[in-house]
This record gives structure tokens, sequence and C-alpha cells, in this order.
């Protein structure tokens, strides 16, 4: 067993450490699945290092094969699984999970996927942001917080249909 | 030999960190997975070429670890991207010079 091989399980050990806590973080699911698919590549990688320090390598590969090619299957699967149309349908046409009504109730519906703009709109008004539209030369300044509703205006300008061919 | 598995393996270990350490840095999913998928896919193969080069192995065992390398190397990449495709389909937005520009003001550090 040589002392590099043990220090290398080490590093990737404390690797495995740092990219969990995205997977604790967030903040969307596909955060956590991509995190996953680290710490699943890192679990591959402490297979084959172990194989090599324990001197029993065909024994451990076999095991990092089998580990590496269900580590593919899980983000892929899961990926359809949580995928979240506007129209409440996943690709294959079924009701997906935030989907309105949730059918399987098991992930909020902020999990799957923030949706960008609507957001940034809130943030920008509390933070007092002022944002331009690109096609505006004259600029208004900075749009007042309407009462009791939603943003107005949409964040790259009241879309007019032009320059769309 | 074993001089070059170990510097192999310690490049493929330093790519590793940069990997897991984009994780944590970058701002949205997009860039971080961006970051993750190819930097991860250059630490498996140094380190995987770096166990090559060990002692440790016989015939048998390069030739597992080949296929292995193989399979990870295809299946990495495209499970990151089937990833990033649910995400996008989803609605959610890549990071942009507005987002940007609302962190920084949510800090304190814009000036309009």
């Amino acid at each position: 067993m040589s002392p590099f091989i043990v220090f290398a399980l080490l590093v990737v050990a404390i690797l495995i450490a740092v990219a969990l806590y995205r997977v604790w973080a967030g903040p969307t699911v596909f955060d956590r699945l991509v995190a996953v698919a680290l710490v699943s590549v890192n679990g591959v990688v402490v297979i084959v290092l172990l194989g090599v320090a324990l001197e029993r390598p065909n024994l451990f590969f076999d095991i990092a094969l089998g580990f590496a090619s269900l580590a593919f299957l899980l983000p892929i699967a899961l990926g359809r699984y949580f995928e979240d149309r506007d129209d409440g349908t996943s690709q294959d046409g079924h009701p997906s999970a935030s989907g309105r009504p949730q059918p399987l109730g098991i992930v909020p519906h902020g999990w799957v996927a923030d949706r960008g703009r609507r957001e940034n709109l809130r943030r920008a008004e509390r933070s007092g942001v002022h944002l331009p539209a690109p096609s505006d030369p004259d600029d208004p300044g900075p749009v007042p917080p309407a009462e009791g509703r939603g943003p107005q205006v949409p964040l790259d300008g009241p879309d007019d249909g032009e320059g769309r061919s | 030999m074993i001089i070059v598995a170990n510097v192999l393996i310690g490049a493929g270990l330093f790519f590793l960190a940069v990997s897991t350490f984009a994780l944590l840095i970058m701002p949205d999913l997009y860039t971080r997975a961006h970051a993750v998928a190819k930097s991860e896919t250059l630490a498996l193969i140094l380190l995987f070429g770096g166990v090559l080069f060990r002692p440790e192995l016989d015939v048998p065992a390069v030739g597992r670890l080949l296929f292995i390398l193989a399979v990870s190397v295809i299946a990495n990449p495209t499970a990151v991207h089937a990833l990033l495709r649910a995400s996008h389909r989803s609605g959610a937005l890549p990071w942009t010079v507005v987002d940007q520009r609302i962190a920084d003001a949510e800090l304190g550090r814009y000036q309009p």
C-alpha cells in the first residue's frame, strides 16, 4: 500500500465532503443532481484507487465498472423525471412534478426550477437596481413597485413583436 | 514508471479539485455544470491513465480499467447534458449580466 495512493484517497474523500455541500444547498433539484453526479464520479475514483492500494485490482475494477454504469443511469432517469415544462407535462407528455396539481407531491414547486425572470424582477425591485430596457433610448428610470400586484414590465422591454422573424 | 503514475494521479486530483470548487463558487446551474463536466472528464482521463502505470496492475486489470475509462468518458458528459436539457426545458434561465448586477447590488457593490 503505497503512501501516495493513501494520500490520494484522503484528498478524494475531502472532495466528496465538499461536493456534498452543493447537494445540501441546492437550490433546485438539478443543482443537487449535478453535484450527485460529481460525487458518484468521485466514488468510482475511490473504488479504483482502493483496488490499487489493496492490490486486488481485478476485483475492485469490476465493482467500479458496475458503479460507473449505475451512476450514468441515475442523473438521466431523474432528469427526465423532474423535467417540468410550462404546460405541466414532462418530456413524455405525462404530468410532471410541479404540474399544478402536483401529482406526486414529493418536490416543492420552486425546487424544480426557479423561473428566472420573474424572480429576477422581484429581486430587482427589492434591491432598487435600475434595469434599462435595451431598445429604449430615453429610459424613464426605475419602475415604481406596483401596488399589490406583480411586476408590470418584462426585463427586456415591452414585447412588441418586432425583432423576431 | 511509478513517478509517471504519481504525477498523472496528482494532476487528476488537481482537476477533480477544480471541478469540486467550481461547484461551490459558480453562480448558477449552467456555469457550474459547464465547469464540472469538463474538468471531471479530464480528471478521470488523467487519474486512470496514471493508475495504468502502477505496478500493481496486470493485463486483465489494464483491460478493465480502459473499459471503465471508455464508459465514464462517454457517460459523464451525457448525463450532465441530460440534466441541463431537463433544467432548460423546465424554464430555468442562464445567468446574465443583469443577474450579476442584481447580485452586486444586494451585496452593496453596485453603483448605478
